[in-house]
């Protein structure tokens, strides 16, 4: 039992930090409700359907779970050309989430030969491919340099602003500060706590305070 | 750096479970193979096939002849010519409908000195042949040419030694050779031997392979100017008592005798046996093919998982010199591999030849210099193979592709040259050439040049003698490691 | 399901792989079947067909590699996520497997048997057990691809799964030879999928046989289909 009673809402407008130690279930839980793997009890569901119920999934829900899941054979450029296929997306708009992530130069190389940053770029594109209105991703800041991660805030905040619900799980809370509007703390498969980042602040002074003071002793779990 | 490499193969359970696994598979069906083997012969099931005879060298024998002998103490002489040879073939191709007469390349007349009657004892012998001229064979596995025109023949028995001699005119004699038979008694019998092989003919096969046929043969020598006198005894030696119609209803087997002039005919052999008197002793070992692949998996994996989960930066950083530590990974795995398997054949080739004996099956026996061969060969070929497949892994990079591209090497020439699919040539070629020459090593019985058999791979015969089969599988690991350096050295991690 | 036939034909002729696998397919078999119809045989038809029993590992492969190299490359939850309907991409990906192995298989078949008409003597005319023979080859090949495909998905492990095939289809003969008794050989030649189904290969003497062509390709679509059917169960219920 990886997962016990993890109810929580994000909602469109706001990025929702989802956090917690390594092991929290923080992975898992976005697997599950993609279908990757399977919950012994309970449903997961997307808008009311279960995932794989959705026709052209990515339009509707846009996920980063594993930047390293690519073919290393093949271009950045032709593994957003499939996933476009996939979904019945017009190759136009591949160009167009190449541009909006920077990798409209190396876009025609050999994924394989990515760096973990240039991996997770395109691991976003991939999520933006289908314009969806929710977007849920799995530890974005993972590999990328300083410069990186303040432009991965920046696109974060302003996919928010453009109205979407947009799930962003880290264990550092300090990755987190300043972008999300709502944070969800996460121990043991359980959802201990969510609310508003001005609520914690309040009451914890700080959003590094408030995780440090909620997951304690909320580590890896087995 | 050999010792990081061995605890890194030790510690992934898979691999070693895998090696464990191989060498299981090669003791446990080896085992089952001793179980599989199930000869019967006559009427009722389970009825025990007569053995063939052993001879002094401990191999397994044919030894059936007319044998027209007389009693000989101490030293003596025999000297006789030959004033006809003459045979007949039954049913020979291409159509098999008539009775040809001819006598078969190794149709053999001449003159015998034998430790008694009994089917595998010592023996020395001049002799004229079908059509290899004069020859002087002993113990059934020895050989020499003589003259080829000679029609006079002499044996003489000083103690231990026999020598042969043959003469075109009966003025000049020459000596073919001079051989000795240790423990000789001092009473032998001394005489004179006729036998004739069947007719061997491989055509090929329908399905693939070749199909053997042997066909009855009876050859029939006049000897005259005979030196001896006294009783000469005819005897059918290692007869099993069947008659063919040629025997029955034209012309038996026998002695003629008119005055001086001995009239001999018979059929038969006095060579050692090939793998048709049964099972030998790599027959156990057939699993190991099975056992390969398993090997050829950890092998590949061993280099190809250090590249997909880049632990090879790792040990690049840690190792830099990228030659050496190929090198190192590469005597890792041969020699877990090699002890492995040396531990396996080592009990595989006792436990199934002893469990086939006991189950009352007749197992051709070998020396223990070919039995020790066999065992530590088949390791070497194990251990070998193991780094071709993971110098093909270092190579390639790809687990895939290298398992297939060793599985393509090794296993699929074998099994081509030695499962009755390609013809004998193209088969002796694949097991010249490819890395599967290295199977010789198993080659437990040795083919001989005076025995006119289709020794071909399907029976379990190499066209390469053992060292020379395991040197091909060993040029082909060495280059492929070459190849697998140089391009380490030049590419990126 | 047009998408996703549309999304893995992308993946495919984005990477060399399929290219190399099915060029290799096509010159493996029409290699080895021009060299054995150079030596001949008594079954002319069958030397001149004899590259498949090679071309089936490299078919057997690359099935296996299109299934199992996704999980390899960890691009199996890339693609859950876009198709999560699993049976589609499984069935997807069938259907390139087979519109590919088709035509490599046509191929190297008609390229085998020209040379064997140029390179023979007294090459029978294609009729019969000929012509039987030569669709049937393409026939084998087609169920090869679908066993592979499916231990591929059962067992994602490339280089297990390919090692297991390769095993299956050519140790059978080593397995049988461990047997003296002719009646085990026999069964054992019935049952297993390389030796059986390969039957279709010969045309002459077919009573020496332990087992007819049709009934050997029926045994090897049933190793086929019950193979894939154990992939498919694995493939639609296990964890990515």
């Amino acid at each position: 039992m990886a997962l016990d009673g993890m109810t929580f809402t994000a909602a469109p407008g706001v990025v929702t930090g989802f956090v917690g130690p390594n092991g929290a279930g923080k992975s898992t839980t976005m697997r599950v409700l993609l279908g990757l793997d399977a919950a012994d009890r309970g449903t997961a569901t997307v808008g009311g359907r279960r995932y794989r119920d959705l026709p052209n999934p990515l339009t509707h829900l846009g996920a980063l779970i594993d930047a390293n899941a690519l073919h290393p054979a093949r271009s950045g450029r032709n593994h957003l050309l499939w996933l476009a296929h996939s979904q019945g997306i017009d190759a136009k708009r591949v160009d167009e989430v190449l541009d909006m992530t920077g990798l409209r130069t190396v876009a025609r190389r050999r994924a394989g030969g990515y760096s973990l940053g240039m991996r997770q770029r395109l691991g976003i594109s991939a999520a933006l491919l289908g314009d969806p209105p929710a977007l849920m991703l799995d530890e974005p800041f993972n590999g990328l340099d300083p410069e990186g991660i303040v432009w991965m805030r920046d696109l974060l905040r302003t996919l928010a602003a453009e109205g979407r619900a947009v799930l962003v799980s880290s264990h550092l809370m300090s990755e987190l500060q300043d972008i999300a509007g709502h944070v969800v703390f996460v121990g043991r498969g359980r959802a201990i706590k969510e609310a508003a980042k001005d609520e914690l602040t309040i009451r914890y002074g700080s959003l590094e305070a408030a995780y440090l003071e909620l997951t304690r002793g909320e580590g890896a779990l087995k | 750096m050999i010792r990081a490499e061995w605890h890194k193969l030790r510690t992934v359970r898979g691999w070693l479970g895998g090696l464990i696994a191989a060498f299981a598979v090669i003791i446990g069906l080896g085992v089952l193979a001793a179980f599989g083997v199930h000869t019967s012969c006559g009427q009722q099931e389970g009825e025990a096939c007569p053995a063939p005879p052993i001879g002094p060298g401990g191999q397994a024998v044919q030894d059936r002849f007319a044998f027209v002998h007389q009693k000989l103490d101490g030293d003596g002489t025999l000297t006789a010519h030959i004033a006809d040879f003459t045979g007949i073939i039954t049913y020979p191709p291409p159509n098999h409908d008539e009775l040809v007469p001819g006598l078969v390349p190794w149709a053999k007349a001449g003159l015998i000195i034998k430790d008694g009657t009994k089917p595998g004892s010592a023996y020395a012998s001049v002799m004229l042949t079908g059509s290899h001229g004069v020859r002087m064979q002993h113990n059934y596995t020895e050989d020499k040419a003589g003259p080829t025109d000679a029609r006079w023949l002499r044996i003489t028995r000083s103690g231990n030694t026999i020598k042969g001699y043959a003469s075109s005119d009966a003025t000049r004699w020459a000596e073919i050779r001079s051989v000795d038979l240790p423990g000789l008694p001092r009473t032998v019998q001394i005489g004179f031997l006729v036998a004739s092989p069947a007719n061997v003919t491989a055509k090929p096969g329908p399905h693939g392979g070749s199909i053997v046929q042997a066909r009855f043969t009876q050859a029939t020598a006049v000897f005259d100017h005979v030196d001896r006198t006294g009783t000469w005894t005819y005897e059918k030696l290692g007869d099993d008592g069947g008659m063919t119609d040629w025997e029955k209803f034209h012309h038996n087997a026998g002695l003629d005798q008119h005055g001086g002039t001995l009239t001999i005919s018979g059929s038969g052999d006095v060579a050692p046996a090939g793998n048709e008197a049964g099972a030998t002793i790599a027959h156990t070992l057939t699993g190991m093919i099975v056992a390969l692949i398993a090997v050829f998996v950890v092998a590949v994996l061993f280099i190809t998982a250090e590249y997909r989960r880049d632990l090879i930066r790792t040990t690049f950083t840690a190792m830099p010199h990228r030659g050496r530590v190929l090198a190192a990974k590469a005597a890792v795995i041969g020699a877990v591999v090699f002890t492995g398997g040396l531990i396996a054949a080592a009990i595989t080739v006792p436990l199934a030849v002893h469990l086939m004996r006991s189950g009352g099956n007749f197992v051709i026996p070998s020396s223990t210099a070919t039995g020790v061969r066999v065992v530590v060969g088949s390791a070497a070929l194990l251990a070998l193979a193991a780094v071709l497949a993971y110098a093909v892994g270092a190579l390639l990079r790809r687990g895939v592709a290298a398992v297939a591209v060793a599985v393509l090497l090794v296993v699929l020439p074998y099994i081509l040259a030695t499962t009755s699919i390609l013809p004998s040539a193209a088969a002796g070629w694949l097991l010249r050439l490819t890395p599967a020459a290295a199977f010789a090593v198993q080659q437990a019985l040795p083919s001989y040049p005076q025995v006119n058999m289709p020794y071909a791979p399907s029976d379990g015969y190499y066209p390469l003698p053992a060292w020379a089969g395991l040197l091909v599988l060993a040029g082909w690991a060495s280059a492929a490691l070459a190849l697998a350096v140089a391009r380490t050295r030049r590419a990126d991690a | 399901m047009r998408a996703a036939l549309h999304a893995e034909w992308t993946k495919l002729r984005t990477i060399p792989e399929a290219a190399v696998f099915l060029l290799l397919t096509v010159v493996l078999t029409v290699a080895l079947s021009v060299t054995a119809a150079a030596l001949g045989a008594v079954d002319r038809v069958e030397a001149s067909l004899l590259g498949v029993r090679l071309g089936q590992a490299v078919v057997a492969a690359w099935a296996i590699q299109l299934l199992a190299g996704e999980f390899g490359t960890g691009l199996a939850s890339t693609t859950f996520i876009a198709l999560p309907r699993r049976l589609t991409v499984l069935t997807a990906k069938a259907v390139l497997l087979l519109t590919g192995v088709l035509a490599a298989a046509v191929v190297s078949v008609t390229a085998s048997v020209l040379a064997g008409r140029i390179l023979i003597d007294d090459y029978p005319p294609l009729t019969d057990g000929p012509l039987r023979a030569a669709a049937g080859s393409v026939g084998y090949l087609l169920l090869i691809a679908l066993l592979g495909l499916g231990a591929g998905a059962a067992l994602r492990s490339a280089v297990g799964a390919t090692s297991i095939v390769l095993g299956l289809l050519y140790l059978t003969p080593v397995i049988i030879g461990m047997f003296s008794d002719l009646e085990t050989q026999h069964h054992i030649f019935r049952a297993m999928p390389g030796t059986a189904g390969l039957t279709v290969l010969s045309t002459v003497d077919m009573g020496t046989l332990p087992i007819q062509p049709l009934p050997g390709l029926v045994v090897a679509a049933t190793w086929a289909f019950v193979t894939l059917g154990v992939g498919a169960a694995v493939f639609c219920a296990r964890d990515v």
